[in-house]
């Protein structure tokens, strides 16, 4: 009997240790953490921009994805715009110092993809989005951990999260581009 | 970039216009006395401009400005019950209460997120209710059909939209604007019949939009303290000059408009122009 429970508690042992570990919790690596956005210029050009202050936790196998951003981060390569964009004009930052995406729903979708629908929140502002999730890629790292990569490009209408200012000038649809790595707790 | 235009400036401002037209056809033949058409040209105006530039907002407000517009047919409501209340010391309590629920609800992302301390909250809390009803008794200096007073609403908002815009926030900037072209017809009345209230009906709303609106700039864009406290001296002593009804209106001007010029002296300078 004490033999079978020595069993049954190595073979435990060792599943859990098996490295097909994007079931487990990962949290998001702000330094290798990147959210990019690309908007229109008056029709003639883009701006592009970063946040730089990302955090956030991945769970895949569970459905569980949650990232936070705050927008006080917010850069463009230019300050006086930059300010501008932290304003009530934009984010709001002082009102509204975070900007959130939760995943309700995660499914594989095959070839190391996913299939994501959850609710984005900008400006106090919700909606529900959808987005395809791509693994690029897991195992360990020089330091020990053992981390989990993933990007996204998708797009969102600027005006559904409340920031409609200069209707003409800046493009209404943004297209953001996410790469994160997560690094298992 | 017409959007900007038509909500911020050719909306309220016609709308304000139609609102006193009707009042001086419907009294024709009347003699006309207070009546709340300069709160509704005043309201109607500012809250079109808002859905105009912002659109719906939700309920319960999610931000400051929402909070603002909310306000507006409360501060509508305060000017009637003022009228009706037996003295003084009760239509200053009134004031009190209200302007420290606006910065209540105005204030909860800095009580939320940036002060730590109670004692901080407080003061914050406390030191501008004080400040606002200082403001608006300051305003019940100027006569009822003070010509000058209801000149001052236009000047003073749209000194506000210049240094609003020049402190990172068009949105506030045109919120001011959009009062001052919603004040404008009340302006031609003043001058057209003077002896017509026009401007007793627009304290209230006049000191909500403007210290509302200052409120944001400060705390939420980049109004600086220097220019911040300095337009609201300008404006303390627009309310003064009440005190000498028989100085020339240059005299009225001159050391507010000095105190004011300054403000935007600062606020360009800051700007980085």
């Amino acid at each position: 009997m004490s033999r079978l429970m020595t069993l049954t508690a190595l073979a435990l042992t060792a599943f859990a240790t098996v490295p097909a570990l994007h079931a487990a919790n990962f949290q998001v690596d702000g330094s290798h953490a990147f959210a990019t956005f690309k908007v229109g210029h008056l029709g003639i050009g883009n701006t592009v921009g970063r946040f730089n202050d990302i955090s956030g936790e991945v769970d895949l196998d569970n459905g569980k994805i949650e990232i936070t951003i705050r927008t006080a981060s917010v850069d463009t390569q230019d300050e006086k715009r930059d300010q501008h964009l932290k304003g009530p004009d934009f984010f709001n930052v002082k009102q509204f110092p975070v900007m959130k995406f939760k995943a309700t729903s995660v499914k594989p979708a095959g070839n190391d993809r996913f299939r994501v629908e959850g609710k984005m929140t900008i400006r106090g502002k919700s909606k529900n989005i959808s987005l395809e999730l791509i693994k690029i890629g897991e195992g360990k790292d020089p330091w020990g951990g053992y981390r989990l990569g993933f990007e996204s490009t998708f797009t969102v209408k600027r005006e559904d999260f409340g920031l409609d200012f200069m209707p003409g000038g800046i493009g209404s649809e943004v297209e953001i581009y996410v790469s994160l790595e997560a690094l298992k707790k | 970039m017409f959007t900007p235009i038509l909500y911020g400036v050719l909306l309220p401002l016609f709308s304000s216009a139609l609102v006193v037209g009707a009042y001086v056809l419907a009294t024709r033949n009347r003699s006309r006395r207070f009546s709340p058409f300069g709160i509704a040209a005043l309201g109607i105006g500012f809250i079109g401009a808002y859905l105009g530039l912002r659109g719906m907002p939700s309920f319960p407000p999610n931000e400051a400005s929402q909070w603002l517009l909310l306000a507006i047919p409360v501060a509508s409501l305060l000017t009637a019950v003022q009228r009706r209340l037996p003295n003084r010391a009760l239509a200053l309590g009134s004031i009190g209460l209200f302007f420290a629920t606006l910065f209540f609800a105005m204030l909860q992302p800095m009580f939320e997120y940036h002060w730590e301390s109670f004692g901080l909250k407080a003061l914050w809390l406390a030191g501008l209710t004080a400040f606002a009803v200082l403001f608006r008794w300051n305003w019940d200096h100027l006569e009822d059909h003070s010509r000058f007073g209801t000149l001052s609403v236009v000047g003073a908002t749209s000194l506000a939209a210049l240094l609003f815009a020049l402190s990172g926030s068009m949105f506030l900037a045109q919120l001011a604007g959009a009062f001052a072209a919603a004040a404008g017809p009340l302006v031609l009345l003043s001058f057209w019949n003077k002896d017509l209230p026009v401007f007793a009906g627009t304290r209230d709303l006049f000191s909500t939009v403007l210290l509302g609106l200052t409120t944001m700039a400060f705390f939420y864009a980049e109004l600086q303290p220097v220019t911040a406290i300095l337009f609201l001296f300008a404006l303390l002593l627009t309310g003064y000059t009440g005190l000498f009804p028989a100085h020339s209106l240059t005299k009225k001007i001159a050391v507010p408009g000095a105190t004011a010029g300054a403000a935007l002296a600062f606020a360009i300078i800051q700007s980085g122009f």
